[in-house]
């Protein structure tokens, strides 16, 4: 239960929250309260409302006729998809029940052009599935990529962060609340009267609850990963003329990612780019796969290994059969950062 | 595939109504209600991709993956989240964003990105609300603001500004602009 006098300053950072002006983190934090917070929900619905004639003054726009026909075809195969990734997972990942309830996480990943070279020491490969949608034709097929499961490393097929699965809720509630503080923090010095340790007990409670929430959030994740994937999280890699080239959606849940060529460089014959996930604090880069050279094509990757804590990915250009080493080794053509989202 | 009946029953209902069913029969996992809710819909949450990305394929690729997120979301709908169509069109507009903050971010990280922000310097016009009688008390309330933070609130909501940019296009403090947006919003009570 919100505290009355906190109600004025939810009610303006509600209003931050629908403009669109809070800052990732902020924003973290704000979607993850608002859910155990029915005042929370009721400002961010009246703000919605006041501000809806804006958009629905906006003359419609008819959208191309191929997406619908795409749309409609993505939702079965996105559901086949979740079914085999499950399967193929339990293979060698005995502990995918723990996977599936992990906490919630989410990542943007936003990369640039730059020229420079690869990543160093610490390094290993990772298998990965593939499945390719066309946008542009509507048709499918699912590939599995014969590099999958090998880790060359030696290293066992479940990566850390999904064995100590329990321990990720516990962490994330803390990273959670760690934000909020922040967060509050920052807002404070932003509003005047507002009683500081109110609020912040306030969020406190709100985060004690948030651990019971996400706990429960997890197990209803597992149900609705054996239907669909959800990716939370959207990326761009684009050249230095700020031209998008991929787009790169992902869950940290499902162990998917989704790249779209929107317009993918030119490479010369027998080359390709691949993808590298980098881990923190020098945890060594993963390669998510290859990228997809046809635009309007989308490819989904059940990556085993992509986790939340990655904070950063490079673009290699490599043989068309992907680096035959665990790190790149031609030339990182692209990279960015990883940035929390919400949804 | 619907009968007729039942499509002749949704045609008679509300609007509101109808885009309610159609949630809820998504929920249950009817791809045809999906495929409604888009004929019904798509055309006004297009617009919206098509303001915050422009008219490229990003707002196309916007549109595709909104509408596998309302698949996604569409039981989570309930009275309490409002009307449907501002539901439907926060769920576009966050996801715009999405894409709006992935450039802004990958802008940042370029190591020879151009320092200069490609905006307009004119004001936005509010005349293109009064196309629609609803936001008759919006337009009026927003056109009795200062130019700058009336501007400012239609850019955010509308375009996915962020408060440094419309910062550095009014050449205003952030902090300043953004407690003038926020009084500006709270004075909307009672008033919109």
């Amino acid at each position: 239960m919100m505290h009355p006098s906190d109600m004025q300053w939810w009610k303006t950072h509600s209003a931050d929250y629908v403009l669109g002006l809070l800052t990732n983190s902020e924003r973290l934090v704000f979607e993850r309260i608002m859910p155990i917070e029915p005042e929370l929900r009721e400002f961010v619905v009246d703000w919605r409302d006041k501000l809806h004639p804006m958009s629905d003054a906006l003359p419609p726009i008819k959208p191309p006729d191929h997406i619908l026909p795409a749309l409609i075809s993505n939702i079965p195969i996105a559901t086949d998809h979740a079914v085999q990734t499950e399967s193929q997972s339990a293979t060698h990942d005995n502990s995918l029940t723990q996977d599936k309830s992990a906490s919630v996480g989410t990542a943007m990943i936003a990369a640039s052009a730059i020229p420079g070279s690869g990543n160093e020491a610490n390094l290993y490969s990772n298998g990965y599935d593939t499945e390719f949608i066309d946008l542009s034709t509507n048709e499918s097929t699912d590939q599995t990529n014969s590099q999958a499961d090998a880790y060359p490393d030696g290293r066992s097929d479940t990566p850390p962060d999904v064995q100590n699965d329990i321990h990720s809720n516990a962490d994330a509630s803390k990273a959670n609340l760690a934000d909020g503080n922040a967060f509050m923090q920052m807002l404070d010095k932003k509003q005047q009267g507002i009683d500081a340790w109110r609020s912040f007990a306030g969020l406190a409670t709100a985060a004690g609850l948030l651990v019971g929430i996400l706990g429960w959030m997890g197990l209803q994740q597992a149900q609705a990963n054996k239907v669909e994937p959800t990716y939370d999280s959207i990326s761009i890699v684009q050249n230095n003329d700020e031209k998008a080239l991929w787009v790169v959606d992902s869950s940290a849940d499902a162990k998917t990612l989704r790249v779209t060529a929107v317009a993918p460089p030119v490479l010369e014959e027998g080359q390709a780019f691949e993808l590298w996930m980098v881990k923190p604090n020098d945890g060594g880069v993963v390669s998510m796969g290859l990228l997809p050279s046809n635009a309007n094509v989308s490819t989904r990757f059940n990556v085993h290994r992509f986790s939340a804590d990655a904070e950063s990915f490079g673009v290699s250009v490599e043989s068309d059969k992907g680096s035959p080493e665990s790190i790149p080794t031609g030339p990182i053509v692209f990279q960015g950062k990883i940035q929390p989202l919400s949804e | 595939m619907k009968n007729s009946a039942a499509f002749e029953m949704q045609q008679q209902i509300p609007f509101e109504e109808q885009l309610t069913l159609l949630l809820s029969q998504c929920s249950e996992g009817d791809e045809a209600a999906l495929a409604e809710l888009y004929q019904l819909t798509s055309a006004n949450l297009f617009a919206t991709h098509v303001r915050i990305l422009g008219m490229n394929f990003m707002a196309e690729l916007a549109l595709h993956d909104t509408y596998l997120r309302i698949w996604m979301k569409s039981a989570e709908y309930s009275d309490e989240l409002g009307a449907p169509m501002p539901w439907l069109t926060s769920i576009a507009r966050n996801h715009a964003l999405n894409l709006k903050r992935a450039r802004r971010a990958a802008k940042e990280a370029a190591t020879n990105m151009d320092d200069t922000m490609e905006i307009e310097s004119e004001y936005i016009d509010t005349t293109f609300l009064a196309r629609n009688p609803a936001a008759k008390p919006l337009k009026r309330y927003l056109d009795r603001l200062d130019m700058n933070t009336r501007d400012g609130i239609i850019r955010a909501y509308l375009d996915g500004w962020s408060l440094e940019e419309l910062s550095e296009l009014y050449n205003q403090p952030a902090e300043s602009l953004g407690e003038a947006m926020r009084a500006a919003m709270l004075s909307m009570d009672g008033q919109v």
